[in-house]
């Protein structure tokens, strides 16, 4: 359902560059002094044009003085419900964190492909392993902190000077992030599924009182955390690239084929490390994906609201999603 | 009694001055004669840095306030607390709270805090409970292996600290030398421990510190800086212990409230080789200021 979302996005419906007649000063704020009033009479086309209206100092791109135009938030704005979800989403996540996974495993050893690529991709040594992981560890940190620090603050912000832009996207990633962090911590305890390198706890390099042979991590292996926060966070930077034009083309283009190329690579590094099998990190990929995508276009196709700007025109060719009560739960109704 | 108490409590709210839903962003330029207090509860608006960087954090006459700073990021939230006179973040003296917590552990420190123009003083004690490592046996050099075992209970440490800060706008950035002196104490004898604040395996209790680091600034008001950063450690008690890290450090200052900020020091000379565990790597992600105006 969402990825057939994603080939219907109107393209050019929701441009974000403010009217011409809105732009701002195009010098620092200092160097900008206000407009003086100009009186001119009601029909006169071939006047000097006034001076542009100044805006506000919040809506300044503080970057530079070739800075595109501000952004303008369209969309309606995260609501009461969003943070319920967003604190019940990260309560569910912190308690699966604390919680000690089932005694009883639902899932055990590799399925699949998965040992055939797990000695096909295994680094030899565990010190290598550990390194792999911790280069994971630093892309998981990059995926899930560059729709934040990267696109909301410093590209939304300060780059195209809407602050609003910026707090609303960093609401949505912040929700997105809770919801995932929520089935997959839920997941991983309940299905309690043992790491690939389990069985070589106490043999080879791998000694026994190792903190990866001890307490909760060692059946946390399904499914992968840093593969569901990888690609959430690059399902996010393309989500908001792409709807709201943060950088333009083929700037927004490079940016998404980052982000999932950071989110691949820590995703692989999961399996070269042997701390999950390759349907960890898939599943891990698949579920990350759908979140990423799914909260921000939920937002983004005024989910239980109406846009602040919304026209005739622009309500003709968008997609609207409502939820709604269906037999045995709720669903997503969409109008096309 | 409790209920006269809070009738008192919501009395002196409502009586706030500038009431935090009204209150305008008091810069020095639309308040030239501004007095504290304005307001007690954070102020509606957070402009973007207003023309001549004239906040009121820094502008307005020394008071007493209480000020907050939380740090957050993937994956830490470090609350802090600060109750003080003089001007918050700029010039003023008084004491400083903060809890730590991330995935490695919890922590709290507390102490006095002197901050004036180009200098910035701290001293006070500092606890903290590891999720993951024990206290260590002694060895000359430890690998990843060897670190992370549960060879004995969790370690908890409670260090005291002093730092110094001393910066100076230097070219076209500004200078930072920092040095700190640790001393830690909670450890078990003929035990070694991970400081995870200094990231650094300790044999207690000295450990000294010192940071040269130089950033460009940039931006309008030259609220940015990147630069690089030199962390130079020793443990005393550990034979060829010095510690060398090198890495970028970046800041952004969006508004007076919100900064971007990033730290990614890596070690480059080490007894030990554990890895990320040892550089000074923990902070990628927002910082959000809040005082009393």
């Amino acid at each position: 359902m969402l990825v057939c979302l994603l080939s219907l996005t109107p393209r050019g419906a929701h441009a974000q560059a403010a009217p011409a007649d809105d732009e701002p000063p195009t010098s620092p704020v200092e160097e900008t002094p206000l407009p003086k009033p100009v009186e001119r009479p009601l029909f006169a086309p071939d006047l000097p044009q006034p001076a542009k209206k100044p805006r506000e100092v919040n809506a300044l791109p503080l970057v530079s003085t070739n800075a595109p135009p501000p952004l303008i938030w369209k969309w309606p704005t995260f609501s009461a419900a969003d943070f319920v979800v967003t604190g019940l989403g990260g309560a569910v996540t912190l308690t699966a964190a604390i919680m000690q996974p089932r005694p009883q495993h639902s899932l055990s050893g590799p399925i699949g492909a998965d040992e055939t690529i797990r000695k096909a991709l295994r680094a030899h040594s565990q010190t290598a392993r550990y390194d792999f992981r911790d280069a994971s560890d630093v892309g998981l940190s990059l995926a899930v902190m560059w729709p934040f620090v990267a696109d909301a603050l410093t590209t939304a912000w300060w780059y195209r000077g809407s602050r609003e832009t910026a707090q609303e996207m960093a609401l949505i990633d912040l929700e997105a992030l809770a919801i995932v962090g929520a089935i997959q911590g839920t997941t991983n305890v309940m299905v309690s599924r043992e790491r690939p390198f389990g069985p070589d706890c106490g043999k080879g390099d791998l000694p026994a009182d190792a903190i990866d042979c001890h307490d909760s991590f060692h059946y946390r292996s399904f499914f992968s955390g840093h593969s569901a926060f990888s690609f959430t966070g690059a399902a996010l930077i393309c989500a908001h690239h792409f709807e709201n034009e943060l950088l333009g083309s083929p700037w927004d283009g490079v940016s998404c084929a980052a982000g999932y190329a950071v989110a691949a690579t820590t995703a692989s590094f999961r399996v070269v490390a042997d701390v999950h099998y390759p349907s960890d990190v898939l599943i891990g990929a698949a579920v990350g994906t759908l979140v990423g995508y799914g909260v921000p276009l939920l937002h983004y196709y005024q989910l239980g609201g109406s846009s602040r700007t919304s026209s005739r025109s622009q309500q003709s060719n968008r997609v609207l999603l409502s939820l709604t009560p269906s037999p045995g739960g709720l669903g997503v109704m969409g109008i096309f | 009694m409790a209920r006269r108490f809070l009738r008192v409590a919501l009395a002196l709210l409502a009586l706030t001055p500038l009431g935090h839903a009204q209150a305008a962003e008091p810069s020095g330029e639309k308040f030239p004669e501004a007095e504290p207090p304005l307001a007690v509860l954070p102020t509606p608006e957070d402009a973007l840095i207003d023309p001549k960087m004239a906040r009121s954090w820094g502008v307005l006459p020394p008071r007493a306030f209480v000020a907050t700073t939380m740090d957050f990021g993937f994956v830490y939230l470090r609350p802090r607390v600060s109750l003080g006179y003089g001007r918050p973040f700029t010039s003023w003296v008084g004491v400083d709270a903060n809890g730590i917590a991330q995935t490695s552990g919890l922590g709290a420190y507390g102490g006095l805090r002197v901050e004036v123009p180009h200098l910035d003083w701290r001293i006070g004690p500092r606890y903290f409970f590891s999720f993951e490592h024990t206290y260590l046996p002694p060895q000359q050099s430890y690998d990843r292996i060897e670190f992370e075992r549960v060879v004995a209970d969790r370690a908890r440490t409670l260090t005291w600290e002093t730092e110094l800060d001393l910066r100076a706008d230097v070219g076209p950035g500004r200078l930072l030398l920092r040095g700190s002196l640790s001393y830690v104490t909670g450890v078990p004898q003929d035990k070694y421990v991970f400081e995870e604040t200094l990231h650094v395996i300790v044999a207690p209790p000295w450990v000294w510190r010192t940071r040269v680091a130089y950033g460009y600034v940039f931006g309008s008001h030259n609220q940015h800086s990147i630069g690089m950063a030199v962390d130079v450690l020793d443990v005393p008690k550990r034979d060829d212990s010095l510690t060398v890290r090198v890495g970028p450090l970046l800041s952004m200052k969006l508004s007076r409230r919100v900064e971007v900020r990033g730290s990614f020091v890596f070690s480059v000379i080490s007894p030990d080789r554990i890895g990320l565990k040892g550089s000074d790597t923990t902070e990628l992600g927002l910082r959000y200021r809040w005082a009393s105006e």
